[in-house]
């Protein structure tokens, strides 16, 4: 009796133990759920449905989203060492295996030679016979989607086909001087075969140093502590000289398409290779030798028969590798350029006559781009229509990398800054209603109206009411702010950005305590 | 002056006025719309607090303390702040020192110290 009594009372509490966590699963369960529970929206993708909402527990999509905004991680571009990629589409930068070949970095150089050997892998398998496995591997090495480079709107690309593949592979028995020895830059092979461009180096470079890029993006998703789920990558095998499927990578996703992010350090990263057929073509290729130099076929068979042009132009190149370097991802104008576009913006007339309202916008996008770097990572400059009127925006991205921008962000809920461009005489109170009707909840309660003159009191007032009435704070920057703007980034003795947080404190002092 | 270390005090904000009147007309002649940047700021202000202190009524504007970052002062505003506090400086020597058997010296609270002085004269503040 006494030994059923203790055992129905151990059971009793296993049960209520039991269902404890049961509950407890549960109530996290329903916690996940919530998050993911907003409805997309028409013609919006589900990347930006979720971005920033899934971080922060908030239903608020961004513009243009990169894999940091997504997660919230506060980090800009110029603190970054690898390319922050987009969720929706491209970086338009590519790999330069050049670049790890000319590199000071033994660990550059030493990768450099496994991508040089596992391409001359492919010749050893054509030459031994084995010219379908070489094509399958090939075409599989054509696109790397995971990494995100190119013109691509859509994040995804095409391989190339056999045929091509074929064409590449041919080049290990037509050419001696690669049946001999093998690539040294493989990037040649665009010299040889026709749609070889610069998308296509990059990812077969991407392809072939893909372990090695998995392992920098789990190292960087730790330091950032950017969050990764457990997917599954096809990744050249070094050792094998096969792709293989590796399971269980701990690897950033991209939530839209559920595939898996690689991060690549920005050093090596060039608009154009190095070794550019382009600039071949232009300056090196001997067009005395050849009168249809403008046919590129014929070019390129001339190049395959005459394999010291080609040869010549690489040497040269080799000798001038101390002038190749990366290039940024965004690069300030000089600031020669930034006073010029001020003086263009000052001499536009206002309003839309003559297109000057696209003038002054196109001249204002490039010069606050350049000035308010590397504080505020410039998004992209859009377009909307609102009661049939033309709007024009310059959206950043709000890092919190200055103390003032961090304010922003905790008070006003600010992911990105929104700056609306008008080139109008006289800013009108319906001015200040179109900015406000657009600050959803996109991009918080901070707007900024770029404008030609300083607004009339009533118009001001107009912005200090709203504040006081919604908290919804809105600046107006006329063109003697933007002079400032451009003194300071001449001066460089006060960051531009500061010009922004003059205009808030003296916004704030106006406003009712 | 109610101590005689507030006269030391005073004679070395004095200094340090008048070379930050020397640098940043300097920079001002070049460039008068330019920022003055953080740092030269910082140091400006902590001459200034202190000397607010001890001009009391006699700062040369009651509605002005230090110079606010977040405005962003130029060069050639901190130079118009800056010479008014150096008259102001000047005046307020001239009332605290006296002159006795040919020399000069500080006045400690409305008496005269063992605190020997120069002309006021030649304290002015000379723009190069």
């Amino acid at each position: 009796m006494y030994l059923l009594s203790r055992y129905l009372v151990y059971t009793s509490f296993f049960c209520f133990f039991l269902l404890f966590v049961f509950l407890v699963l549960k109530k996290q369960k329903q916690k996940l759920n919530r998050k993911e529970k907003r409805p997309r929206r028409k013609g919006e993708s589900r990347a930006r449905t979720l971005a920033v909402g899934l971080a922060y527990n908030l239903p608020m999509p961004i513009v243009r989203p990169r894999l940091t905004d997504y997660y919230g991680i506060l980090i800009s571009q110029a603190e970054a060492d690898f390319a922050i990629p987009f969720l929706d589409e491209d970086i338009p930068l590519y790999l330069d295996p050049f670049l790890l070949w000319r590199s000071p970095s033994q660990q550059d150089n030493a990768l450099h030679t496994s991508l040089i050997n596992s391409f001359n892998h492919l010749g050893y398998l054509e030459k031994q016979g084995k010219h379908s496995q070489a094509v399958e591997i090939l075409t599989a090495l054509s696109e790397c989607d995971e990494v995100g480079f190119g013109h691509s709107h859509t994040r995804e690309g095409r391989r190339f086909g056999d045929a091509t593949a074929g064409e590449i592979l041919h080049l290990f028995r037509t050419i001696p001087e690669y049946d001999k020895r093998g690539f040294t830059h493989f990037e040649e092979i665009q010299f040889f075969v026709d749609h070889i461009s610069k998308d296509r180096i990059s990812d077969i470079a991407c392809n072939l140093l893909k372990s090695f890029l998995v392992d920098y993006t789990i190292q960087q998703c730790q330091s950032y502590r950017i969050p990764t789920s457990s997917l599954t990558a096809p990744v050249y095998s070094y050792k094998e000289n096969k792709i293989i499927t590796e399971r269980g990578l701990s690897l950033p996703c991209n939530p839209e398409t559920k595939k898996p992010i690689i991060l690549v350090p920005k050093r090596w990263l060039r608009f154009r290779p190095w070794l550019d057929l382009n600039e071949y073509l232009t300056e090196y290729f001997p067009k005395e030798k050849l009168p249809s130099a403008d046919s590129r076929p014929a070019v390129l068979t001339f190049n395959r028969q005459n394999y010291g042009a080609v040869q010549q132009y690489v040497a040269a190149k080799e000798r001038s590798a101390d002038d190749c370097k990366n290039d940024p991802l965004f690069s300030q104008i000089p600031i020669a350029s930034a006073r010029k576009s001020l003086e263009v913006i000052k001499a536009i007339p206002s309003g839309q006559k003559d297109e000057n309202d696209q003038t002054y916008e196109r001249e204002l996008s490039r010069l606050l781009a350049s000035a308010f770097y590397p504080q505020l990572d410039f998004a992209k400059a859009q377009s909307r229509t609102e009661s049939g009127v033309l709007i024009r925006d310059l959206i950043f991205y709000n890092n919190r990398s200055h103390e003032f921008l961090a304010e922003l962000f905790n008070k006003y809920d600010c992911r990105q800054i929104v700056m609306e461009m008008k080139n109008v005489n006289e800013l009108q109170s319906e001015h200040i209603n179109q900015l406000n009707r657009y600050m959803t909840d996109q991009f918080g309660k901070l707007g900024v109206i770029l404008t030609r003159r300083d607004p009339l009191a009533k118009v001001f007032r107009n912005t200090v009411d709203l504040w006081a009435g919604q908290r919804r704070c809105i600046l107006i920057l006329d063109d003697v702010d933007l002079e400032q703007i451009v003194t300071l980034y001449d001066c460089k003795q006060r960051d531009p950005i500061d010009v922004l947080k003059k205009k808030y404190v003296e916004f704030m002092r106006k406003c009712p305590s | 002056m109610d101590t005689k270390e507030d006269v030391w005090e005073f004679e070395k904000l004095e200094q340090q006025l008048h070379s930050f009147l020397t640098e940043i007309s300097e920079l001002s002649k070049k460039k008068p719309n330019d920022a003055l940047n953080k740092f030269k700021l910082t140091f400006i202000n902590a001459t200034l607090v202190k000397l607010n202190d001890l001009l009391k009524d006699d700062r040369p504007f009651q509605d002005f303390e230090i110079f606010d970052v977040d405005d962003l002062p130029s060069n050639s505003d901190v130079i118009v702040i800056l010479s008014q506090y150096a008259a102001a400086t000047n005046r307020f020597r001239a009332n605290n020192t006296t002159k006795k058997s040919y020399e000069w010296w500080w006045l400690v609270k409305g008496k005269i110290s063992d605190l020997q002085t120069e002309d006021p004269e030649s304290f002015k503040y000379q723009p190069r």
